[in-house]
């Protein structure tokens, strides 16, 4: 890549991150309360979205071999169980990954 | 603000209430300052750690993974509506079987499939009562 398309590059993607964020200002504009629609997606989106960047972060699952499922799936367990009952982010999130690294290093 | 938006900050808002004696512009700001920060400082201390440290890291990307489920168990708790994650999971499950994980690019159609569906649903959805604390990050 030579460095006038890695330029290119930076540019694209400044604009684009202004955009994204200038976009709903321009929208709406600033003050005032947004359109009910909005509302209504923002207080409902959230849920849905979150749960497509599971499904996202779980995109890599195979079935060929249990290591293509089970360190997944069983760190995902342990880090909703722990959440449930301790309701610790920090214990449930860094507990989860241990338990994923461990998983995928020593055992599958 | 609104440069200040990142996935992590979108993660936090969209999984917390602000105390209710603190403004919550302040609350909001204050997150995302000390995300940037965190930023920052993560990654001149990754980078420094990084050329130190040779410990097997394989895994350790879970820590994302965890951390959306974390929040989807507190916003499960805190809204009465399970539709939206519904909709959310099977819409982009989908997609990423049609569309095959190669590059994320399932992720667009889930996401016209997710707000199309959640338009098509609001009259279903704000029937009922208006419970508050709906998990949102409006």
């Amino acid at each position: 890549m030579t460095n006038a398309q890695i330029a290119a590059l930076v540019a694209v993607m400044a604009v684009v991150t202004f955009l994204t964020r200038a976009l709903p200002f321009l929208l709406f504009g600033r003050g005032g309360e947004p359109p009910k629609v909005v509302l209504y997606l923002g207080r409902f989106l959230p849920p849905a979205v979150i749960a497509m960047l599971i499904v996202y972060c779980y995109r890599g699952t195979s079935f060929a071999a249990p290591s293509g499922w089970a360190p997944g799936l069983i760190a995902g367990l342990a880090v909703v169980a722990l959440h449930v009952w301790k309701k610790n982010n920090m214990l449930s999130i860094v507990g989860g990954t241990i338990l994923y690294m461990v998983l995928v290093q020593a055992l599958f | 603000m609104i440069f200040s938006l990142t996935d992590e900050t979108y993660a936090l808002l969209a999984g917390v209430e602000p105390p209710p004696d603190v403004d919550e512009k302040d609350f909001y700001f204050t997150i995302a300052v000390l995300d940037h920060l965190y930023w920052i400082a993560g990654s001149i201390l990754g980078a420094v750690a990084g050329a130190l440290i040779t410990i097997n890291t394989e895994g350790i990307d879970f820590a994302m993974t965890a951390l959306f489920l974390v929040i989807a168990v507190e916003q499960w708790r805190s809204s009465p509506r399970h539709v939206p994650v519904y909709l959310g999971a099977a819409g982009t499950l989908a997609c990423l079987l049609l569309f095959g994980p190669k590059n994320g690019r399932f992720l667009i159609p889930a996401l016209v499939i997710l707000v199309g569906g959640l338009l098509l649903l609001r009259p279903v959805l704000e029937r009922e009562p208006q419970e508050e604390k709906g998990g949102g990050a409006s």
